[in-house]
């Protein structure tokens, strides 16, 4: 582990306040992120994401530092998700009903400018739609799949994380996760067709 | 290698997961097959456009109201207390400031007392003696 993460996790054992909100800065969009497009939903995953960083605290002590603190939040999220689909599904909640989220969000960014289109910068409007309708169906099409699929493209195919993480997260081994992705992607692919 | 052998290892192509031959054989799949290859052109940019899926920034003020909701479920029992140097140390400038108002109210004081104006007093011996009058010295005599 390296040393500063080491530091880190010395003082959150503190309850040191600072390396609490040094936590948080560090590693909210990815805890965000990955909720975000989990429920599809901006105050059910912010509702969600705080509650995995109440959670760190409450058993930062337990935590014995034999994975990345990223994997450890990573695995808690998870866990969270799983908990939130349970809790929101008996409520008879859809998770493909994030796309009012996407054009609000792609219509004001963060400080009120355009928000960063899909694929890299998109000067020409009619452009910046056809983003806007991709990044919709994606996101319609990632919510459809089943959860544990979902899960892996996100944590794959959106985060970015090796396989060796997403093995240490998902508590699977590495060949189950590689092959159930595979079978995703080919969902997605054939259901995307169209818009790409 | 057949189109269904050939759609099960399309990901581990595009990952650059497979060995060399593996690859080779894939490879010379695809110049052959036009399904597949198409399919493995779909898959391409489906995960390209994954990967190019803008990150969503969290809301404005996120750790401030995770920090909240700490001290609201702990009652404020929760982190430890800060480090004077973390933080304004107002229980410190409080002390000063009114250590520092006494001083001056003390020096205050001591002025008013050392510049008080002196009252003309009459003369003791005078005082003693009320018949006595002032007179001029005279040399003496």
């Amino acid at each position: 582990m390296d040393p500063r993460e080491s530091r880190l996790i010395r003082r959150l054992k503190q309850r040191d306040e600072a390396a609490f909100r040094e936590m948080i800065r560090t590693y909210q969009t990815e805890v965000y992120n990955l909720i975000f497009r989990m429920l599809g939903n901006k105050e059910e995953a912010e509702d969600l994401a705080q509650d995995v960083f109440v959670t760190v605290f409450k058993a930062i002590d337990g935590f014995r530092g034999e994975s990345k603190l990223s994997t450890w939040l990573y695995r808690i999220s998870v866990n969270h998700c799983k908990n939130r689909f349970k809790y929101l599904s008996r409520r008879n909640y859809n998770a493909m009903q994030p796309l009012n989220e996407i054009t609000e969000r792609a219509m004001s960014g963060r400080d009120g400018g355009p928000a960063m289109p899909l694929q890299g910068q998109v000067n020409r409007p009619d452009r910046m739609m056809e983003g806007l309708q991709l990044e919709q169906a994606i996101q319609r099409e990632i919510a459809a799949l089943d959860e544990d699929q979902r899960m892996l493209v996100i944590l794959r195919d959106v985060q970015g994380l090796s396989y060796q993480e997403i093995a240490a997260i998902t508590e699977l081994p590495e060949g189950t996760v590689k092959s159930r992705l595979h079978r995703a992607r080919m969902i997605l692919k054939d259901r995307l067709k169209k818009y790409l | 290698m057949d189109h269904q052998r050939a759609k099960e290892l399309f990901s581990q192509y595009l990952e650059g997961d497979l060995p060399p031959e593996q690859q080779s054989e894939i490879e010379a799949h695809l110049d052959q097959c036009q399904t597949c290859k198409v399919e493995m052109e779909a898959l391409e940019k489906t995960l390209s456009s994954l990967a190019g899926l803008a990150a969503v920034p969290p809301p404005k003020d996120f750790d401030r109201k995770v920090q909240q909701r700490i001290r609201r479920r702990s009652r404020g029992r929760f982190f430890a207390p800060e480090n004077l140097l973390n933080r304004i140390p107002f229980e410190w400038i409080s002390f000063i400031v009114i250590m520092l108002m006494l001083v001056m109210y003390f020096m205050l004081i001591q002025a008013q007392v050392t510049v008080r104006p002196q009252v003309p007093r009459r003369d003791a011996g005078a005082a003693s003696h009320p018949g006595a009058v002032l007179r001029p010295d005279r040399g003496g005599k």
